[in-house]
């Protein structure tokens, strides 16, 4: 079953002429991969849960299991996936997981908080101080896009963006290097100062509480 | 990763290609029909009225 397009102010369907796309641009939106540790797969960008590799200089297409629809299917969780906010992204323990803006076109559905969609690519990446310097010029030359070094781990950095998000998701390539020249030294302030706060909250706590995660 | 409550389906094509290098989807241009000229004796005659 198809969704018919909402008009995000009325909630009414709207006519479309068929063939004529919604958007002559791609949507632009916030996600995490994974890069890999072995040296075969370093310069890899590899979805976290799904554990699959983007390719380089084409569209990764969303595939479904299901023979009943192409992705991004209404009632099933398929398709790629981008969020507007960084900061609620999850993330896993790996300290190899890097943030990145992601281009979305073709069929896309959206949320309230982001979109799944049928073609993807990306079009930066952030990654953190696990990351060496080769490995990220390695990584920019295969997918032949930006690939910037964040002084903090980019789970952190996702959560301190706050209205700069929506101006790197948007920013053309030297307006995203000119924000985060300018940001990092304060974000990087940001996150040392919780750092200590929590250890200092983690040092005053009873020796016995950490003993309780360990069952 | 969670999108939230679907609003909307939309498509979006890309005038220029997202993938570096790559050159731009293909798009069939879109054709307005032109006008047909009615010369139906009846037509012209309710449009003078």
């Amino acid at each position: 079953m198809t969704l018919p397009p909402l008009d995000p102010v009325r909630r009414a369907p709207v006519a479309s002429a068929p063939g004529v796309p919604d958007l002559p641009a791609p949507i632009l939106g916030w996600r995490t991969w994974r890069v890999g540790r072995r040296a075969q797969r370093r310069t890899e960008l590899v979805a976290p849960l799904a554990g699959i590799t983007w390719p380089a200089r084409q569209p990764m297409i969303a595939t479904c299991g299901s023979p009943r629809h192409a992705p991004p299917g209404d009632r099933c969780a398929c398709g790629l996936y981008a969020v507007t906010d960084p900061g609620t992204l999850e993330w896993g323990p790996s300290d190899h997981e890097v943030l990145g803006v992601v281009a979305l076109w073709g069929q896309v559905l959206e949320g309230a908080r982001g979109w799944r969609a049928s073609h993807a690519y990306p079009r930066f990446v952030l990654t953190g101080p696990a990351i060496p310097g080769e490995q990220r010029a390695a990584l920019a030359r295969r997918y032949g896009v930006p690939v910037h070094r964040s002084e903090i781990p980019p789970r952190g950095l996702a959560a301190l963006l706050g209205p700069d998000a929506d101006v790197l998701r948007h920013g053309e390539i030297a307006e995203v290097e000119a924000v985060l020249a300018a940001h990092m030294p304060g974000w990087a302030e940001r996150w040392e100062a919780q750092r200590r706060k929590a250890e200092a909250a983690a040092a005053r706590r009873p020796w016995w509480t950490a003993l309780r995660g360990r069952r | 990763m969670d999108i939230g409550p679907v609003r909307r389906r939309l498509t979006a094509e890309p005038i220029s290609s997202p993938v570096p290098g790559e050159d731009s989807p293909e798009r069939e241009p879109v054709m307005i029909e032109p006008a047909v000229e009615h010369d139906d004796p009846e037509t012209v005659a309710t449009s003078r009225t």
